[in-house]
């Protein structure tokens, strides 16, 4: 086996927290009630639900043996491409629970509540500040949802205009919750084949808005790519759009590379949704919570979600605009995770931020320039804020995978980078290492990677058995899709 | 790779093979390899119409997706229903026990653009 | 800087290895026309710019200042409609706050996920067992965005009807959602009116259904005014092939009221942030999503599915992923790319420690609660605006002079409820209605005051 610095360490076994249960036990005591006890008689539940009867020690033991079979940022690097998993600082968390923003109900007139408002205000303000976009709404729940945002409000603005539009272009570069977006609002979506290079091709775009003209409705655009390149004909392409009258819209997923570089608003951008779990530091907590906040040119403002707020006289006030979307979620948002961006955002300032995304991109073009020796590299200009690697040499040398190298790096004791993605590259390995990493950090995923190119070269391992170190070895998945049980009550059947 | 002579393939690697206006359509031996282990099938209910080169089912593997593509036209008589309660027999078998859907043609001449095994060979050996 | 780490000597040696001059070289590929204003000015609306940022302590004491600018801590509230207030056991906040849990990702690599695949497989245990349901989903955003994705999966269920019967009674943040997200689909919207006891009206209904081939009815359990709709008859009241979608704004109804899946439900989706989560103005909350079996497939939204590892142990991994956008792209079942995890592990951790008496009894006492309340108020003349609505924990009641009776009652430190006339209820009709919730953080005293002050001028 190849020794990194991984190790194993006591690890318990855990049941799932309903085999704990024991007749009769307790892990909490609710206020005690003090007027008469009141039972309903009609519809009432003829058997209780069946959950477990737990005291607190055994519940906090539960979920803290289940947390110890988690990886982490913050136990160690995470690489993981397109989805910047950069260190969450704490204080952010500590400003999020505080009483006067956290128990706070929706409901609360106006008045009750316009430190909430403000908040929302200024984390609108600030990102229009960050993209030269002109209005923002943060109400969309997370990227995915900010993207139907998006492309809603792009219809909205169409037929405005009497134009019925039917497609949206999008680069074969593209995260899959774009074409799924751009179906979701009753678009179709056509797929655009990059270049050699990498990047869009002008006269290729320039061909298909001949093609399809004014049946366009938008381009959806992530700048940097997934490659990790800038689209640098992006003022041209924004032209040949703007031109058949289509709009263009920015997936800001790598908006950590260009922050105080380049301006989504001075590249053509018409709308963009911002990943404020990425690029804002706010944790991803398993899967979630995130936020997706949405900025437009001021002629796309009038259909933003609703409610809007607005500073008139002194005053947070709440407006709806007659010509808007709607809404696309409940209330304001995720407000606890709008709080913890603005909290990000205000420790960095301007100045931090630029400093982010230089630390980003020269971590990740170190990365690539060290690591291209051993693994292919396919696409050789400067990248920005992550790179992409394959497993040409390794499947040549000893017949060994992209999975199997992603599993030999967990026994090195890293999170794998983002694998088979993009689609464009056979065989991707996509890193991103964040600003967040250090220097040594970085040398320690070089060893690591280079560790494991050696054993494949030298055919001392495949890693066909990879991971080993982990509480569990290789999971059965094509098990867990035949026979599914997604839940306890399925293990019998 | 198992590219049984006498069947017709598809350029989406369906193959078919008919016998008395009753066509049998399945998936290759290539096809399968590329998905991996199936773990799901979805086909048409008997008595369906399936139209030529529309899809007519699914089939999916842990990570994988793909549409099925009818080779022919006509009305579905029989669909093989062991295999969707053991979708691992198009991994095992693609070529007997893996068949899909049977399928009454009205017009042979459906089969005219599709390939033959030696043709299939050389097309599956172009794109790799 | 805190926060990057990266030094100037280390910058230099990052550029000698790269063999640039100046870290500007990294960014060539930028137009010039871009890069020359791209510089950012950020300023807040109080006026300071934000070139420097702040320290941990001076954001600290920024957010305090902001926190204080809303209601203040000593306020009650009888505010519902959605979004419950409830104690949260420390256990939950000490335990979601491990980094393990916080700072980890979507559970890709199962190998390094098995402490999130698990608590997500429980949590879809929990919703199976509240709901009386088949199976859960790994969560959704909130519950406005649950009942709009139950509603495009019936669609995808029932492909070529016409239109889709909607209560009126939805919360109206949740209507407003599933109006945004129908807008783009063929299925025609039609509302379904309520009846003298606030419920949905039957008879009309079943009406309707017949004139409009619907998809699907979608009622609300318990419904925007606090009715514990009679599920069973609207079920029988509806064509065979037409499907019931329950919405539950208020999961905590669950543990004493019947199950929607005893009483005939296809689809239930709700919100289960009351749950172990603060009312955060709204979010990060949880929607749950639970169906039968033989529609799992059609189902948004992530599954973890319990199997085996190469050694033989149980072992916990993702499942059925090619319904994803990630797999499928364009033929998605839904665009959404994650769940909720941290919210969903909240919900986990708070049922796991209430258990299956604490459950039952956080149902009793909220219903006990809206008893004794109801009871009072209506003695002193303040009547439920549907005099015989079967009311869970919360109702609507008509109180005189609404707008001078909540003033006072916000002078004393009591936010009474909300007004549905402000929430876009007709306000002829609502214009003097109030609807009143109670929760666990209410005792005999908070109601006593609020009756006093809202049963004179």
């Amino acid at each position: 086996m190849i020794e990194g610095q991984g190790t194993t360490g006591l690890v318990l076994k855990e049941p799932t927290i309903f085999e704990r249960s024991s007749a009769g036990r307790q892990g909490y005591a609710l206020p005690a009630l003090d007027v008469p006890e009141k039972q309903p008689v009609r519809f009432v539940r003829h058997k209780a639900a069946e959950l477990p009867e737990v005291s607190e020690l055994e519940v906090v033991r539960h979920f803290t043996r289940l947390s110890n079979w988690n990886y982490s940022v913050d136990l160690g690097m995470f690489p993981l491409g397109s989805c910047t998993m950069k260190y969450n600082p704490r204080i952010n968390e500590e400003i999020a629970a505080l009483p006067g923003l956290s128990v706070i109900h929706p409901d609360l007139p106006a008045e009750h509540c316009q430190g909430a408002l403000e908040i929302i205000y200024c984390l609108e303000k600030l990102l229009c500040g960050i993209s030269g976009m002109d209005e923002c709404t943060a109400q969309p729940s997370a990227g995915a949802q900010g993207e139907l945002t998006g492309l809603m409000i792009v219809r909205a603005f169409h037929e405005s205009l009497g134009s019925s539009r039917k497609i949206v272009l999008v680069p074969d570069t593209a995260h899959g919750t774009n074409p799924a977006s751009s179906v979701l609002a009753g678009y179709q979506a056509i797929t655009l084949k990059s270049s050699s290079s990498g990047i869009l091709n002008l006269e290729d775009v320039r061909g298909v808005c001949d093609k399809f003209g004014r049946d366009i409705a938008a381009m959806m655009i992530t700048n940097p790519n997934t490659l990790g390149l800038f689209e640098s004909n992006i003022i041209e392409i924004s032209q040949a759009l703007h031109n058949v009258g289509a709009q263009l819209y920015m997936d800001g997923a790598n908006l950590n590379a260009i922050m105080g570089y380049a301006k989504p608003s001075d590249m053509g951008v018409d709308v963009m949704q911002f990943n404020l779990h990425k690029t804002f530091s706010t944790p991803h907590g398993g899967g979630g919570p995130g936020a997706g906040p949405v900025a437009v040119r001021s002629h796309l403002a009038p259909y933003l979600p609703n409610p809007r707020i607005r500073l008139v006289e002194g005053k947070y006030v709440t407006e709806n605009l007659k010509s808007s979307i709607g809404k696309v979620r409940g209330y304001y948002g995720n407000f606890g995770v709008l709080v913890r961006a603005l909290a990000y955002i205000l420790q960095q300032g301007a100045d931090g931020l630029k400093q982010v995304s230089k630390a980003a991109v020269l971590n990740a073009n170190y990365l690539r320039h060290r690591l291209s020796s051993h693994f292919a590299v396919p696409y050789r200009s400067p990248h920005f804020h992550e790179c992409v690697l394959t497993d040409a040499i390794q499947i040549k040398e000893n017949g060994v995978k992209t999975l199997a190298i992603a599993k030999a790096l967990i026994d090195q004791g890293f999170h794998p980078p983002t694998i088979y993605f993009p689609l464009v590259v056979g065989g991707a390995m996509l890193i991103e290492p964040t600003e967040t990493e250090s220097l040594q950090e970085l040398d320690k995923l070089i060893d690591a990677f280079i560790t494991i190119a050696e054993a494949i070269r030298t055919k001392k391992d495949n890693f066909e058995h990879a991971p080993r170190k982990t509480i569990v070895g290789k999971v059965d998945e094509v098990r867990a899709a035949r026979q599914p049980i997604l839940s306890l009550d399925d293990r019998a059947q | 790779m198992n590219i049984p002579k006498g069947l017709h393939y598809t350029k989406e690697h369906e193959w078919v093979s008919v016998d008395d206006n009753i066509a049998t359509v399945g998936i290759s031996d290539f096809a399968q390899q590329s998905l991996g282990d199936v773990t799901y099938i979805q086909l048409p209910k008997e008595g369906e119409q399936v139209r030529k080169d529309d899809p007519f089912g699914i089939v999916e593997s842990v990570k994988a997706v793909s549409d099925l593509y009818s080779p022919v036209t006509g009305r579905v008589v029989e669909i093989n229903l062991p295999l969707l309660q053991a979708p691992e027999l198009l991994n095992s078998d693609p070529y007997n026990d893996g068949w899909m859907i049977k399928v009454e043609v009205k017009d042979e001449s459906d089969l005219e653009d599709l390939m033959s095994s030696e043709n299939y060979q050389e097309y599956i050996e172009e794109k790799s | 800087m805190p926060f990057i780490p990266l030094t100037d000597d280390e910058e230099r040696t990052i550029l000698t290895t790269l063999g640039c001059q100046t870290s500007d070289d990294l960014f060539a590929s930028i137009p010039p026309k871009i890069r020359e204003t791209a510089k950012m000015s950020l300023r807040l609306p109080e006026g300071r710019a934000l070139a420097k940022g702040m320290t941990e302590h001076e954001a600290r004491l920024w957010f305090a200042e902001r926190a204080e600018r809303n209601t203040p801590a000593k306020f009650r509230h009888f505010l519902g409609g959605g979004v419950y207030d409830n104690v949260i056991p420390s256990a939950v906040d000490a335990l979601v706050a491990r980094g393990e849990f916080l700072t980890c990702y979507t559970p890709y690599q199962p190998e390094i996920s098995q402490g999130t695949l698990k608590a997500i497989f429980e949590f879809q245990t929990f919703i199976c067992r509240l709901t009386g349901m088949e199976v859960a989903n790994a969560s959704m955003y909130d519950g406005a965005s649950a009942i709009a994705e139950a509603i495009l999966m019936a669609n995808r269920l029932r492909p070529g009807k016409r239109s889709v019967l909607i209560s009126s009674l939805l919360p109206p943040d949740y209507r407003q959602v599933v109006d945004t997200f129908l807008k783009h689909q063929a299925c025609l919207s039609v509302e379904l009116g309520f009846d003298e006891l606030g419920a949905v009206d039957v008879r009309e209904m079943a009406e309707l259904a017949k004139t409009n081939d619907p998809c699907c009815a979608v009622v609300c359990y318990t419904n925007y005014f606090g009715v514990v709709e009679d599920l069973a008859s609207i079920r029988s009241s509806l064509p065979s092939d037409c499907l019931l979608v329950v919405c539950i704004p208020d999961p905590s109804a669950l543990s004493i009221f019947e199950t929607p899946a005893a009483l005939g439900a296809d689809i239930v989706a709700g919100e289960a942030h009351q749950f172990g989560t603060p009312m955060s103005f709204g979010g990060p909350h949880v929607g749950f999503f639970a169906t039968r079996r033989s529609y799992a497939r059609q189902m948004p939204g992530r599954l973890v599915g319990e199997t085996v590892d190469s050694r033989g142990n149980t072992a916990y991994a993702l499942t059925l992923a090619t319904r994803e956008q990630h797999i499928r792209r364009e033929k998605a079942t839904s665009n959404i790319c994650t769940n909720q995890g941290l919210i969903a592990l909240r919900c986990t951790i708070y049922l796991s420690l209430l258990g299956k008496d604490g459950f039952r009894k956080l149902g009793i006492q909220n219903y006990s609660l809206f008893d004794y309340l109801k009871t009072s108020l209506e003695s002193l003349g303040i009547p439920m605006k549907f005099k015989k609505a079967f009311c869970y924990r919360e109702g609507l009641f008509e109180v005189p002079n609404l707008d001078k009776r909540f003033d006072a009652a916000v002078a004393k430190g009591i936010i009474p409820g909300i007004r549905p006339a402000k929430k876009g209820f007709q306000p002829n009709e609502f214009g003097s209605t109030l609807l009143v919730t109670v929760h666990p953080k209410l005792a005999k005293a908070d109601v006593d005051e609020l009756v006093e002050v809202l049963s004179h001028d």
